[in-house]
């Protein structure tokens, strides 16, 4: 689904029609209805809380501009962190072609987000809190930001539709750096992994304010572009947080040392020789966690949990991702068929291993 | 909510639903109901419509036995990641697309959707069972699969045939980002019968993500299943191209569901051939008059003859060969088809009938030995052409050198031959090259063949027998145009490509008038812009090959001083088109040539421009490995030269590190030669007398 005009919306207009006759005849009966789902008045309202920001960037091939959100009357403003707000001045927009200039009050790694302050008063805003609740796969969704740089001046910032595809953990790679955010993210059907575009504000059709849309990320599944957005409460937790002056580290990019391995579970796979070699198992080690959970010769390994490997350096990535004391199950391949195979707990280093 | 629904268009839907939950709402708290708005209605039918299909959505993802299988004890770059399949029994037979199950993989893991102890909540790991490939239609790019389910799966309900209309809803499913719950992307049918009457097309974000997911419709029936099906446009290789473009294609539900007891059997279903070509060069709107019948082919067999004109197939009329096309590609090798027939001295419509086949017998172009003059188009629209075809060289010791031909003859007709087939068309009247070599086309290895020729207004027969195209170009040019002495210079012309910053250039002959020009791209290595003072070089070398054998050496830079890259292919068809308004060229003699890195993105430039491109020369380079091969056929003649530049390089390993390629090609039916430059004026004379002869018959 692309970018909307009003065209669009009106593409049903003969049973719209209807509709406003009967929504018309029906508001009269019930006179305390709040209207939702209008497409337009939505879209009006929440451009006048999303701002168009031009930074410095200057970087080759990256832009120097994006979107923000107000999210306080005084002017707080959340958006992506990013080199385009990497600046002295941020050069801040807003729908009614105000022009204010932001400075930078602090930023959250872990939740790359941003917050920026301009000074003024009864700003329109959306309220930030850490309890919105999350929405379901298939909402219908208006994405607001200024993709492109296409709206300039007092033009208010552009308008998508769409629905939310899924909701999953965020696993994304810009070039081969792994996305520092790896939390829940609203995975969108519309294109809104544009130029100009991160910091965009996601609201419902009837313009509850449910996440910010991220950066220009490809997935690493499966290396297609992805257009997501950060939840509104995980949003909310950021802010306050860096209100509070504190700052939440990037989770590191992989575990330094993992606390166990293959072998401290008793695994010996066949020898790792090709680039994606098979985790076919080799032998297990008496007395050790593969050997009493019942791991075979031969065996291949296909799944750990939830995760599915496929190669030998899959499964050692998987693995690191576990700390003691997570379950640990592996579904392997014997004789055709899948077998489920649990190791139970990770132990901790210090505690030896469980004998028979 | 299902009931009262069934067949009617989502805004007839949208009002009812929005009806009935007034109606519901009001029932339950009338006082502060909230009408829902159209919108939200349909939000709620979108999601119900998933929930209706979640059960019957599963996952796959290639496992590391697979994958091993794949690469053959090489490293291989890994597959797509998990894809998505859809249920069509409940046995545990599931349908999946090529993308998730490339041709030699045998086996795959299957997540099946969560149940009540599977939840995300629960950490309890979802099912996983081993699936087994075990049918495929390579015409679809589908995959069934079977695995071995402890209880039933859910079947989906397709939707029937009639109520797939193009604006209607289309909701694409797929179990990739979440293995718990399937992903939604909503969308509307934007047009059937698309990919040659194979695909639904959609505009809902298709990716990836839900290849091999089912496309359904407002209430959850199944339209089809969504897949990379290859578009015609040129250069789409792997189908994924058009990835959230708003341009995706699904394979109906009734299309398969027919040939689903075939692939539970483990029948491979391939793309039935007939083993025509069409007069026309135009591919899409041409008259469906057939000029090439294979030999030995479906058409063949049936009685099909050259001249030909399709009329209908399978009773769907046939105007145009796009026509032809749309009743053909559906279907597959074995399936029959009647055709009506109008043949020029026939007065009712002949009606016969062929059974499609898989492969078509080997073709290997086969040749008379003439270089036929270049038209103009001044000329072929005055209908000189309609003479015959004139000769301007003739191929040394060829089988016309041998007969006797000689240049300026003109070939007026032709027939084959001792044939034993009493009813063997008499002469075929022949009007120009095209269809001289559309007749050439239909035939094999060697051919007696007799040709009827006009030298200075009298006519006479020359018997021949056809021989294999030569596979090196000659050292010296068959009857060389003479260069007069008072030749003009071979010009320089820049090449501007509106919003392209580099220039690109071309060496012409400097001459407006005269025949159509044969057209030669050269890809030197990397180096990013070309100067004019470069060109200037090059063209010192190429001025006399240029002039004498009227070619326009066209010259195009890297847009990376480092690399040829893929971007820089699309400028190559721009540079073509903008070369073809100022110059009036030859069609059948466009080529490729390439140095080093540079000879790789020819073969690949030609790949993406196949059906433009008749000759390709890699100088000191290999084809890419994994590169794809197609069959020659005498609708995509390929003339490939594998060039050395450096004749004191003495080392046989160096001097041919296409031996392998050679093979690979010569198997595939394609012309392949091999030489090497004693110096750049001769490499310059050499590949232009090549483009001349691509155009050899």
């Amino acid at each position: 689904m692309g970018t909307i005009t009003l065209r669009n919306m009106c593409c049903r207009s003969r049973s719209l029609e209807f509709f406003v006759t009967l929504t018309v005849a029906l508001l009269a009966y019930c006179p305390t209805s709040a209207r939702g789902g209008d497409v337009t008045s939505v879209s009006v309202d929440a451009a006048s809380r999303v701002t168009k920001l031009y930074g410095a960037g200057g970087i080759r091939g990256l832009e120097s501009y994006q979107t923000g959100i107000l999210v306080s009357s005084s002017g707080h403003i959340i958006t992506v962190l990013s080199t385009a707000i990497d600046s002295e001045a941020i050069d801040c927009v807003l729908d009614d072609g105000r022009r204010y200039t932001a400075s930078l009050i602090g930023v959250d790694l872990r939740r790359e987000l941003a917050v920026l302050k301009i000074d003024g008063d009864d700003l329109p805003h959306f309220k930030l809190s850490t309890d919105s609740p999350r929405q379901a796969v298939g909402t219908r969704v208006l994405a607001l930001s200024n993709l492109f740089g296409v709206a300039v001046g007092d033009e208010r910032v552009s308008v998508q539709h769409g629905v939310i595809a899924a909701q999953v953990p965020l696993r994304a790679r810009r070039g081969s750096h792994e996305a520092a955010y790896r939390g829940d993210v609203y995975i969108l059907d519309c294109t809104t992994n544009n130029p100009g575009s991160p910091g965009g504000c996601l609201v419902t059709w009837q313009g509850l304010f449910i996440g910010m849309l991220g950066k220009e990320l490809r997935s690493s599944q499966n290396a297609t572009w992805l257009s997501y957005a950060i939840p509104a409460n995980e949003l909310a937790i950021g802010f306050e947080m860096i209100l509070r002056g504190q700052t939440d580290q990037a989770l590191p990019d992989q575990k330094q040392s993992p606390d166990f391995d293959l072998q401290s579970l008793g695994l010996i796979l066949v020898p790792d020789l090709l680039n994606l070699t098979p985790p076919f198992v080799e032998a297990v080690t008496q007395d050790t966690l593969a050997a009493v959970s019942g791991l075979q010769i031969d065996d291949l390994v296909v799944a750990i949990g939830d995760r599915t490997v496929t190669s030998q350096r899959g499964l050692r990535e998987e693995l690191s991702r576990l700390i003691p004391g997570d379950p640990i199950q592996l579904s392997v391949v014997r004789n055709g068929s899948i077998v489920l195979i649990d190791l139970g707990l990770i132990p901790s280093i210090a505690e030896p291993v469980r004998k028979k | 909510m299902n009931g009262p629904l069934k067949c009617m268009p989502s805004y007839c839907f949208s009002l009812t639903t929005w009806l009935l939950c007034v109606a519901s709402l009001n029932f339950h708290c009338p006082a502060f109901a909230e009408p829902p708005e159209p919108a939200l209605a349909e939000q709620t039918a979108f999601q119900t419509a998933v929930r209706t299909i979640a059960q019957s959505v599963v996952r796959i993802e290639a496992s590391g036995l697979s994958i091993a299988a794949l690469q053959g004890g090489q490293d291989a770059t890994p597959t797509a990641g998990p894809s998505s399949g859809l249920v069509v029994g409940s046995e545990g037979w599931i349908l999946t697309t090529e993308f998730a199950v490339p041709p030699d993989m045998k086996e795959v893991v299957v997540t099946l959707p969560p149940n009540r102890q599977t939840t995300k909540t629960t950490k309890q790991p979802l099912e996983r069972l081993v699936g087994r490939v075990v049918g495929r239609d390579l015409n679809r790019r589908l995959v069934l699969l079977k695995c071995n389910p402890k209880t039933p799966l859910a079947e989906p309900q397709f939707a029937t045939q009639e109520s797939i209309r193009q604006g209607e809803w289309a909701l694409a499913v797929g179990r990739v980002w979440d293995p718990y719950e399937p992903s939604v992307a909503i969308g509307i049918v934007s047009a059937v019968d698309r990919c040659w009457s194979r695909a639904i097309q959609t505009d809902a974000a298709i990716s990836p993500v839900n290849y091999g997911g089912p496309l359904l419709d407002i209430q959850g029936h199944v339209l089809g299943i969504i897949a990379p099906l290859l578009a015609d446009t040129a250069g789409m290789e792997t189908g994924t191209e058009l990835y959230d473009s708003g341009v995706g294609f699904a394979v109906p539900m009734h299309d398969i569901a027919p040939l689903l007891p075939r692939l539970k059997k483990g029948e491979t279903l391939r793309p039935g051939l007939l083993g025509i070509g069409y007069s026309s060069t135009d591919p899409i709107n041409g008259h469906p008059v057939i000029e090439i019948v294979r030999a030995d082919s479906p058409a063949a067999k049936s009685g099909m003859q050259s001249g030909d004109q399709i009329i209908s197939i399978d009773g769907q009329a046939i105007q145009r060969i796009a026509d032809i096309r749309h009743a053909l590609t559906p279907k597959l090798a074995g399936d029959s088809i009647k055709m009506t027939l109008r043949r020029e001295g026939k007065k009712t419509p002949q009606t016969i009938r062929a059974v499609l086949t898989d492969t078509l017998p080997p073709w290997r172009r086969s040749m008379l030995g003439i270089i036929p003059a270049r038209q103009t188009l001044k000329a072929k629209i005055k209908k000189v052409e309609n003479n015959g075809v004139v000769i301007d060289s003739i191929w040394p010791k060829s089988p016309a050198e041998k007969a006797g031909l000689q240049p300026k003859d003109t070939v007026t007709a032709v027939a084959v031959t001792g044939t034993e087939n009493e009813d063997s068309p008499p002469f075929r009247p022949i009007t120009s090259s095209n269809q001289l070599a559309g007749f050439l086309g239909g035939l094999t290895g060697t051919t007696d063949v007799v040709l009827k020729v006009r030298r200075e207004d009298v006519f006479q027969d020359f018997p021949l027998t056809t021989a294999p195209f030569p596979e090196t170009p000659l050292k010296n040019a068959p009857a060389a145009t003479p260069i007069r002495s008072n030749a003009p210079p071979a010009a320089i012309v820049k090449l501007e490509i509106p919003e392209v910053a580099e220039t690109s250039w071309a060496i012409v002959p400097d001459q407006q008038e005269g025949s159509p020009l044969g057209v030669l791209v050269l890809f030197d290595e990397p180096s990013g812009t070309l100067l004019e003072t470069a060109v200037t070089t090059w063209a010192a070398s190429w001025r006399e090959a240029v002039i004498r054998h009227r070619v326009a050496v066209v010259l195009l830079p890297s847009s990376d001083s480092n690399t040829w890259r893929q971007a820089d292919l699309e400028r190559v068809g721009k540079t073509i088109n903008v070369l073809s308004q100022r110059y009036e060229i030859d069609p059948t003699r466009i080529a490729f040539a390439g140095f080093r890195a540079g000879g790789t993105f020819a073969w690949l430039g030609a790949n993406k421009f196949e059906t433009i491109v008749r000759g390709v020369c890699l100088i000191d380079a290999d084809i890419p490995r994994r590169s794809k091969i197609q069959e020659a056929s005498p609708e995509r003649f390929r003339w490939v030269l594998f060039g050395t530049a450096n004749k004191q390089n003495t080392n046989a390993e160096i001097q041919q590190p296409f031996n392998k390629s050679e093979q690979q090609l010569r198997s595939a039916g394609i012309t392949v030669g091999v030489l090497s430059f004693t110096d750049d004026e001769d490499k310059a004379l050499r590949l232009c007398r090549w483009v001349e002869a691509l155009g050899l018959l």
